[in-house]
């Protein structure tokens, strides 16, 4: 039951003030009629500003005898009346602290080195929230070399953190164009980077062509990806040689025959052969007896070689052995290449013919 | 409502309608009144209401109002009687 307001009136026609209070949809608790000229009833907080008017134009004698039902009211909303102050209290107790801590622009180690670095300064979840966001800011830019930029912002019970990386010079991060061949650059178009070398340089297989890098107004290096095409006047040689006598291994007709099954590649019948012969050579001969069953016959025939001495005719012989050399030449040509010159040379030393064929070429070494 | 269904079932039995006023006699504890129109006297040992043409008397000792609206009221005390005339 809600507090009623216990009024006393005392006063004539008391039954027509209460007549008048229910033309006034007024509603009356508790009305009792002590004496002819007095009466107590009750009414609730919200039609009592109604009641006084009322009372004041009759001209009665009123007495307020305060709130009734208020201990029942009381008691029974103790726990609301508790709880309330209580829970506000906690409101205003909890905003001191910090709730909630958001990081962006950070990511992996970054992020973990800066909730460490707050935790270092007593900042933390759980922890009274700092009064100074900007004395924040200046601690991570001075703990963390790597940060550009740091703001800090409190929301409410949670601290909000941007951070901006620096963008790290990498210099290692892109490798300088090489030499593929040996040669002397001849000519070069740059797209990024800068020349190692100029023309007329020679070069060989591994210098540096062009440096990762290009220098800014000030001198300093700023790492980019190189780009060239280095073209170069390069050599390429191949060589053979033919001696006026040579040893020559031929088969002397002689030859030894094994055979063996195997099944599953193990071998089922066969038998330890000991050398046939001091010099041979062999060839193999494997026939599966069935397509059904995995049975193979292995057949090794040896064959007896012998040492022949063979002599050459080094000048009859000597446009073989400078197509070979030039064979060889070509086929160390690399891919794009154009031949500008071919020059061969013989030579005689010791019964040995050497030929050497020489190509030169312009070729991109980059 | 106890009294709704009891004005039905007259209605329905008797084909007469209760709706001008009704009341009720609690074990002489309590009076409930519906359809008051004004309280005519009001002392401890009697209370009296308007109730259509008529007058709603209920006699008794300590009685008090325990309720009052402008339609219905409820009497507390030792009732007595209540007489309709």
């Amino acid at each position: 039951m809600k507090p009623l307001v216990r009024i006393k009136v005392i006063g004539f026609n008391l039954d027509q003030l209460i007549n008048k209070m229910q033309n006034s949809n007024i509603v009356c608790y508790n009305i009792e009629r002590m004496e002819a000229n007095v009466m107590f009833f009750s009414v609730n907080f919200k039609q009592y500003s109604k009641v006084k008017p009322l009372l004041k134009n009759y001209e009665y004698h009123i007495k307020y005898l305060g709130i009734a039902n208020f201990k029942t009211w009381l008691v029974k909303n103790l726990a609301i009346i508790l709880v309330i102050p209580f829970a506000l209290g906690l409101m205003a107790f909890s905003t001191r602290f910090t709730w909630a801590i958001k990081i962006y622009g950070a990511q992996g180690e970054l992020d973990s080195s800066v909730i460490e670095i707050l935790r270092e300064n007593d900042i933390a979840v759980g922890k009274i929230l700092p009064e100074n966001a900007q004395q924040i800011e200046q601690i991570l830019l001075n703990e963390l070399p790597n940060v550009a930029q740091v703001s800090c912002v409190k929301r409410g019970t949670s601290l909000i953190i941007n951070i901006s990386k620096k963008l790290v010079y990498t210099p290692e991060s892109f490798e300088p164009i090489r030499a593929q061949y040996n040669g002397v650059v001849t000519n070069f178009s740059l797209i990024s980077g800068t020349m190692a070398v100029n023309i007329g340089d020679f070069v060989s297989k591994g210098d540096i062509l062009v440096y990762p890098f290009t220098l800014d107004k000030d001198g300093n290096q700023v790492s980019v990806n190189p780009i060239a095409e280095v073209r170069a006047k390069a050599y390429v040689v191949g060589s053979s040689k033919l001696s006026a006598s040579s040893v020559e291994l031929v088969r002397t007709g002689r030859q030894y025959t094994t055979s063996s099954i195997r099944f599953l590649n193990k071998n089922l019948f066969s038998k330890k052969v000991q050398k046939p012969f001091d010099i041979y050579e062999t060839s193999v001969y494997n026939e599966y007896i069935s397509s059904v069953i995995p049975v193979v016959r292995t057949k090794v025939t040896y064959y007896e070689l012998g040492e022949v001495i063979v002599n050459h005719d080094l000048v009859a012989e000597q446009a073989q052995v400078e197509a070979e050399s030039k064979h060889l030449a070509y086929e160390n040509l690399p891919t794009n290449s154009e031949i500008l010159d071919e020059q061969t040379t013989s030579l005689i030393v010791n019964d040995t013919l050497y030929s050497t064929t020489t190509l030169t070429i312009s070729t991109i070494i980059s | 409502m106890l009294l709704d269904e009891l004005d039905n079932y007259v209605t329905n039995e008797l084909g007469v309608t209760l709706k001008e006023y009704r009341y009720i006699n609690i074990g002489g504890k309590m009076v409930y009144v519906e359809g008051q129109k004004g309280i005519v006297n009001l002392t401890k040992d009697e209370i009296s209401f308007k109730v259509h043409k008529k007058t709603c008397t209920i006699k008794g000792s300590d009685l008090y109002i325990k309720y009052y609206d402008n339609n219905t009221a409820v009497i507390c005390g030792s009732v007595v009687s209540v007489v309709v005339l």
